[in-house]
């Protein structure tokens, strides 16, 4: 517990620093930005139509491919830095020893990911609360945008299977849990990939996940068909593609799996990286 | 106290150590000078663990630096940060909590003793250049630690300040605590110093100005 909580005081430090790292601002003001241009055509059809929207347009926000590209590079953008040494790292790695040090930034990255997911959500609740009603069930605007025939008028796909396979509140969790995961792995990878083999090498590695994602969306299913999601992580940040075998898609418990047990691998081969050779 | 046995450290091709030895006793102030890019950070760096030798090995206290840092040391190395947005108080409350050894009133002391408002509200990103050098210092001698590390302490540090700072130093060499002071100041050096090595080329040499190194 108390190696714990050693852990927990490095990761503190680097969330201390948020508040005037211009980085963390510009991430949620493009997180922003991007939520109103992508949210616009839902908000456009509920006044058009007059009908009122729940907030759980969420689970669809990153059906738009070109979504996957901005997650991506604001994702590499917030990790960028990891393991995020600073001037004050010094006076706490020499109190904390090496190992919890660097395992306190793996502990930030896995927490800075879930707060940036429970962002991105909160984001798209406040872009929808001009024309926003709050009930438990999905409600009949997205439902109309499930079934009505196109694509929707915002260019977010609105998946019938995702509106038939989960409440609203399931496919919610659903999608902030995978937003996590997928970060936290994004992260991880990140920290250990700059550990291990150098400077912006992470980036690199990360930024190709994030191409492949967009890739997959076209060229890429069209050529190996629905199986390149299985080994394209961004992806399942939209749980439109983790619609199991019938879909020859993976499944939600596949993508757990892969994504925790690629967490746990990153974070010790960066923890073991970084007490053999220090940056 | 501290124990160089043929250490080599390089960057690339550049070999900034090269092959040096020698010992630093418990109790005493040592002066390691030199000018810029001699090596005098990479050497401290090297002793404090955060980086690792390429041959030879250090000890501290007898124990063997390798892949952890050694307990009980205090350190000031290059340009001293720390969280901007909050006071001088909370940031030395947050370190001190790791080790859990002082409360809030022995940060209190080593405020006031380094020449610092404890009760003072402002963040640390409007201290000046000489604040913000107490308080490393105010950081690194804190816990009463049995080593204590310090890259040019003096930086941005006033006429009364430096007066006041080797005070500090001479009072905790008198305490028994072994200093290694690399510094710009030879007046500092003349002062505090018991031995002092010059750093040329990646290699250190005893100085002439003394007979106490042991090499």
């Amino acid at each position: 517990m108390h190696k714990f909580w050693v852990m927990q005081k490095c990761a503190s430090a680097n969330f201390r620093n948020w508040a005037v790292s211009p980085k963390i601002w510009i991430i949620t003001g493009v997180t922003a930005v991007f939520s109103i241009w992508n949210l616009s055509g839902v908000l456009e059809y509920s006044a058009d139509t007059g009908i009122r929207v729940t907030p759980w347009v969420f689970p669809y926000f990153f059906s738009m491919p070109v979504m996957y590209l901005v997650y991506g590079f604001l994702t590499i953008v917030l990790f960028s830095e990891a393991p995020f040494r600073n001037p004050l790292s010094d006076f706490m790695e020499i109190r904390t020893g090496k190992r919890m040090w660097i395992a306190g930034q793996c502990l930030f990255v896995v927490e800075a990911a879930f707060l940036y997911a429970l962002v991105c959500f909160l984001i798209t609740v406040i872009c929808l609360l001009p024309r926003i009603y709050v009930t438990g069930q999905w409600g009949k605007l997205i439902q109309e945008m499930v079934y009505g025939g196109d694509t929707g008028p915002s260019g977010i796909y609105f998946s019938a299977q995702v509106f038939e396979q989960y409440s609203a509140l399931e496919a919610v969790f659903y999608s902030l849990l995978f937003l996590w995961l997928v970060s936290a792995f994004l992260g991880m990878l990140i920290l250990a990939s700059h550990v291990v083999i150098g400077k912006n090498a992470g980036d690199i590695v990360a930024g190709f996940f994030a191409f492949l994602s967009y890739y997959s969306m076209y060229v890429g299913s069209m050529t190996f068909g629905n199986g390149i999601f299985r080994v394209s992580p961004v992806n399942w940040i939209n749980i439109g593609t983790l619609l199991g075998s019938k879909f020859d898609m993976p499944d939600k418990y596949y993508a757990f799996s892969f994504l925790v047990i690629g967490i746990m691998i990153f974070s010790i081969i960066g923890i073991r990286g970084y007490e053999r050779k220090p940056m | 106290m501290i124990e160089i046995q043929n250490v080599t450290k390089s960057f690339q091709k550049k070999t900034v150590l090269e092959n040096i030895s020698g010992s630093f006793e418990k109790g005493k102030i040592h002066g390691i000078i030199g000018r810029n890019g001699s090596g005098k950070t990479v050497l401290l760096k090297c002793i404090c663990g955060f980086l690792a030798v390429d041959t030879g090995t250090i000890f501290v206290d007898g124990r063997k630096v390798s892949h952890a840092c050694p307990q009980d040391i205090g350190i000031i190395l290059e340009s001293p940060g720390f969280v901007e947005n909050m006071s001088g108080f909370r940031n030395l409350k947050m370190l001190a909590s790791i080790r859990n050894r002082i409360g809030k009133e022995e940060i209190r002391e080593v405020m006031e003793k380094v020449g610092l408002d404890a009760d003072e509200k402002k963040a640390v990103r409007k201290y000046s250049l000489g604040m913000r050098q107490r308080l490393a210092i105010a950081q690194a001698i804190m816990e009463s630690p049995k080593l204590i590390l310090l890259d040019e302490p003096m930086n941005g540090l006033d006429k009364s300040g430096v007066a006041e700072i080797r005070k500090i130093l001479l009072d905790l060499k008198e305490n028994g605590i072994t200093i290694l002071l690399a510094s710009h100041y030879a007046e500092d050096i003349d002062l505090l110093c018991d031995t002092v090595w010059e750093m040329d080329n990646g290699k250190m040499v005893c100085d002439k100005r003394n007979e106490e190194c042991n090499i």
